[in-house]
């Protein structure tokens, strides 16, 4: 069977406990019977997500000189509404680094930092049996690049992350394509969607029901971003997947319910099987 | 008298900084510990200290406890050949080295070698004190490995770097555990 891998098991399977690694292993590994599929949108939301944050506390240990300026400089923005998510993030992180000194501290931060930069997205290509690249998202197929600045001082550059940079970004083009299984969703949530329901559900209703007006190009709404979750339906259904694999499924289960998958759910908690909910009978 | 006072202070603010900057650039001056970074020429990097510069007595002493972690390494893999509670005293002894290398780590100044050396921390740390003598023998061949070929104090690639991280994969540690809080807000 053709498993599409979510995000989210990517992560659960090499960031969280051995525990949820051997689950996720057992489950997709080679005696499973299954393939794991997942593509470039997956990709790009890996690299704006972890790698972004990554990227900016490395960034921040040379801007604030080492690693306790940094540490009070992160306390100081988690009084702050918008920052105070990425500062809770880093600060988790730091947590966890010890050393003798603040140099110590600093190196041990900076080469965990790069380790996961430069490594997390091969990873992530060598982990998925088959890498779908029909949405044609240019943001991912950009790997973070080093470079190193006058002084020594090392940057990565992460590349574009807003859709339609670059002139080769192709997700419209795909929207356009996969207009059937758009249609299918569109006309599931309208049909299914209460109005107190999930805000990321409403937020693909919006952006299907504005794009089937055709009053603006695809790319505008920055899609890869905003409705990341419709995107990465789309791909499992252009890759052929009759299996969603993930841990976000309030998200994905209308979106699986509409394209007539099945879901397999992976718990937060190791010593939890996973549930799987089959395809409804009218889409078998 | 506001106006007056605002003035003095406008007039103090100004001759501060003018006094740290003359103070920063004068020839020789050596920049304030926490003081603002200035960069180009004629500045003293404040980044390496004198108890750290390469020397040939520290490459030598580094060159030396890659040897013990390489003899640790390879004993590891033998006792877990032959009697993996064994493993014990080798891992304890492969770990010290590894602190040892650590804290000669300025000597490499190769950042993908001093980030392999953390990954392999790393491992050791999440396999805890006996974790070791749970490994299979193949595991065991493959931390042999890792000392031999990916801690040589040769430079490091990228590609060395991600060997690095499938190893550890294969020790049946999460390559990149450390980063659990970056998973749990992203999930």
């Amino acid at each position: 069977m053709r498993t599409f891998i979510d995000t989210s098991v990517f992560i659960a399977r090499h960031a969280h406990s051995p525990t949820q690694a051997q689950k996720v292993e057992s489950a997709t590994g080679a005696g499973s019977g299954r393939t794991k599929v997942s593509g470039l949108v997956v990709r790009q939301e890996l690299k704006r997500r972890m790698l972004g944050d990554a990227e900016y506390l490395f960034r921040l240990l040379d801007e604030k000189n080492g690693f306790e300026e940094a540490l009070h400089h992160l306390n100081r923005l988690r009084q702050l509404p918008y920052q105070a998510n990425r500062a809770g993030i880093c600060l988790g992180l730091m947590a966890s680094i010890t050393g003798v000194d603040d140099q110590d501290k600093t190196d041990r931060l900076k080469a965990k930092l790069r380790r996961f930069i430069l490594t997390c997205l091969a990873k992530f290509d060598g982990w998925v049996d088959h890498l779908e690249r029909g949405s044609g998202c240019h943001c991912a197929t950009l790997d973070p690049v080093e470079r190193k600045k006058r002084g020594g001082r090392v940057v990565f550059e992460m590349g574009d992350d807003k859709c339609g940079t670059g002139g080769t970004c192709h997700v419209g083009q795909f929207l356009t394509r996969m207009s059937d299984s758009s249609t299918a969703i569109q006309s599931h949530l309208a049909a299914t969607l209460e109005p107190n329901g999930r805000k990321e559900l409403h937020d693909i209703l919006a952006f299907l029901n504005d794009t089937t007006s055709a009053e603006f190009t695809a790319t505008d709404r920055n899609p890869c971003l905003t409705v990341g979750d419709l995107l990465i339906a789309l791909e499992s259904v252009a890759a052929n997947c009759a299996e969603m694999y993930t841990m976000n499924h309030r998200d994905s289960l209308p979106l699986c319910a509409a394209l007539g998958q099945q879901l397999r759910i992976l718990s937060h908690k190791p010593e939890v099987e996973d549930v799987v909910v089959p395809p409804p009978a009218s889409a078998v | 008298m506001a106006e007056s006072a605002t003035t003095t202070t406008l007039i103090v603010a100004t001759s501060v900084r003018s006094a740290s900057y003359a103070d920063a650039t004068a020839p020789g001056a050596i920049p304030a510990r926490n003081g603002p970074a200035i960069r180009g020429r004629g500045t003293v990097s404040t980044k390496m200290r004198s108890a750290d510069l390469p020397t040939p007595e520290r490459g030598a002493e580094l060159r030396s406890q890659w040897v013990k972690a390489k003899r640790a390494g390879t004993a590891i893999a033998e006792a877990l050949e032959r009697d993996p509670p064994t493993s014990y005293g080798p891992a304890c002894d492969l770990s010290a080295a590894l602190d040892a290398m650590w804290k000669l780590r300025k000597q490499r100044g190769d950042e993908n070698w001093v980030s392999i050396l953390d990954c392999l921390q790393l491992a050791l740390r999440e396999l805890g004190g006996d974790g070791v003598s749970f490994l299979s023998p193949q595991q065991g061949r493959k931390l042999e490995v890792f000392v031999h070929t990916l801690l040589s104090l040769s430079e490091k690639s990228d590609r060395d770097l991600l060997e690095a991280v499938r190893l550890v994969d294969e020790l049946g540690v999460p390559p990149f555990v450390d980063f659990k809080t970056f998973a749990e807000a992203a999930d």
